[in-house]
C-alpha cells in the first residue's frame, strides 16, 4: 500500500459508513478490495489514533457483549478531509497513469 | 470459536502484561475477543490466537499502538492546557479559584513586584486550569474517550508543568527567594496532588466500571 493512502481509506470508510471499530474497518477492506488488500492491525491503530489526534475523527464507547467497543467516526473537520485527501488521491492515480502509461485492462 | 473462561483470562492476562492504559487495553481486548470469535468454531485457540497476535504485529506491535494511542493524548491535552490559558480569565469566577487567589492576597508579603505581578494570577491560572483538567479527564473516562481521558502519567505531567518550569529551576539553580512563601508553595503542590489523585482514582474506577474491568 503506498504511503499515505491508509489515512484516505479509513476517512472513506467512515465516511460512507458513519461509524466503524477497528476490526470492522479490517474486513471492510479485505471485502472491498476481494482479500487483495491486507490491512494489519499494527498499522491501522497508530493511524487511527494520529486521526483522532489531529481532530479528524471522534470516538464513543459502547458495551457490546459485555466489552467496551470503540468507534470511530468523522468530525466536522474530518468531513472535510475526505473531499481534499479524495481529490489528492485522484490526481496521484492520474499521474501515475500518465508516467507508467497504464492502459485499462478489457477483461 | 467460542472462548472459555480460561481462555478469555488468558487473553486479558496477556494484554494485561504488555499493555499499561486502560484504554488501549480495552481497545485491544474487544479487537482480539472479536477476531476469535470470528474465526471458524473447529479452531484451536493457541493457533487463533497467534494469528490474531501476527495481525496486530506481535508485542511489538502492541507497544506501537499503545505508543501511539498515548501520544495522541498528550498532544489532546497540551493543546488542551494550552488552551487552557485563554480560559484564564472566565476561570476566576470559580470557587477554589477566588478561595486561592483571596488567601494568597493575603498571605504574600507585599513590596515584590514578581509577586505581585506574577504570583497571584499564576496560582489562579493553576488552580483553573487543574479544575478543568480534572472536569474533563473525569468526563472522558466515563465516556470512555480517548483524548479526553487524561492517562495516568500524562495528567500529573501537565499539571506539574508551572511548577516545573517555574518554581524547581528557580529553587535549584539561583539564589534567589521563591516567589512565594514556603507555605503557600507547600499548598500549591498539595493542590496539584490532590487534583491529581482525585482525577486518576475517579476517572480509572468510573473508567473500569463502565467496561467491566472490575466488579
Amino acid at each position: 500500500m503506498l504511503k499515505g493512502t491508509l489515512q484516505t481509506i479509513i476517512l472513506k470508510l467512515l465516511e460512507d459508513n458513519g461509524r466503524m471499530y477497528g476490526y470492522e474497518i479490517t474486513q471492510k477492506v479485505k471485502e472491498v478490495s476481494a482479500g487483495e488488500v491486507m490491512l494489519t492491525e499494527g498499522a491501522l491503530y497508530p493511524a487511527l489514533h494520529k486521526l483522532e489526534g489531529e481532530g479528524l475523527l471522534q470516538t464513543t464507547s459502547e458495551i457490546v457483549d459485555g466489552r467496551a467497543r470503540k468507534y470511530y467516526s468523522l468530525t466536522p473537520q474530518g468531513g472535510k478531509a475526505v473531499t481534499s485527501k479524495m481529490e489528492e488521491a485522484r490526481a496521484f492515480i492520474e499521474q501515475l497513469q500518465n508516467l507508467l502509461d497504464l492502459k485499462p485492462a478489457i477483461k | 470459536m467460542k472462548l472459555t473462561y480460561q481462555q478469555d483470562a488468558a487473553v486479558r492476562e496477556y494484554l494485561n502484561r504488555y499493555i499499561k492504559y486502560n484504554e488501549v487495553k480495552a481497545e485491544m481486548y474487544d479487537h482480539v475477543m472479536t477476531a476469535l470469535e470470528h474465526t471458524p468454531e473447529d479452531s484451536v485457540y493457541g493457533e487463533a490466537m497467534n494469528t490474531v497476535m501476527n495481525d496486530i504485529g506481535g508485542i511489538k506491535g502492541l507497544k506501537a499502538i499503545q505508543r501511539s494511542a498515548k501520544r495522541t493524548v498528550i498532544k489532546a491535552m497540551v493543546k488542551q492546557y494550552l488552551q487552557s490559558g485563554k480560559l484564564v480569565l472566565s476561570s476566576f469566577w470559580m470557587l477554589p479559584v477566588i478561595c486561592i487567589t483571596g488567601l494568597a492576597y493575603f498571605i504574600l508579603p507585599t513590596g515584590q513586584p514578581f509577586m505581585e505581578l506574577f504570583g497571584i494570577p499564576f496560582m489562579g491560572y493553576l488552580t483553573g486550569s487543574g479544575v478543568r483538567l480534572w472536569q474533563k479527564a473525569t468526563r472522558g473516562y466515563t465516556e470512555g474517550s480517548v483524548v479526553t481521558a487524561a492517562f495516568d502519567t500524562v495528567v500529573p505531567f501537565i499539571q506539574f508543568l508551572p511548577v516545573t518550569i517555574l518554581l524547581i529551576p528557580k529553587m535549584m539553580f539561583f539564589s534567589f527567594e521563591l516567589p512565594f512563601p514556603p507555605v503557600v508553595f507547600v499548598s500549591i503542590i498539595f493542590l496539584c496532588l490532590l487534583h491529581v489523585a482525585t482525577a486518576i482514582k475517579f476517572s480509572s474506577t468510573q473508567f473500569d466500571k463502565a467496561n467491566g474491568l472490575v466488579a
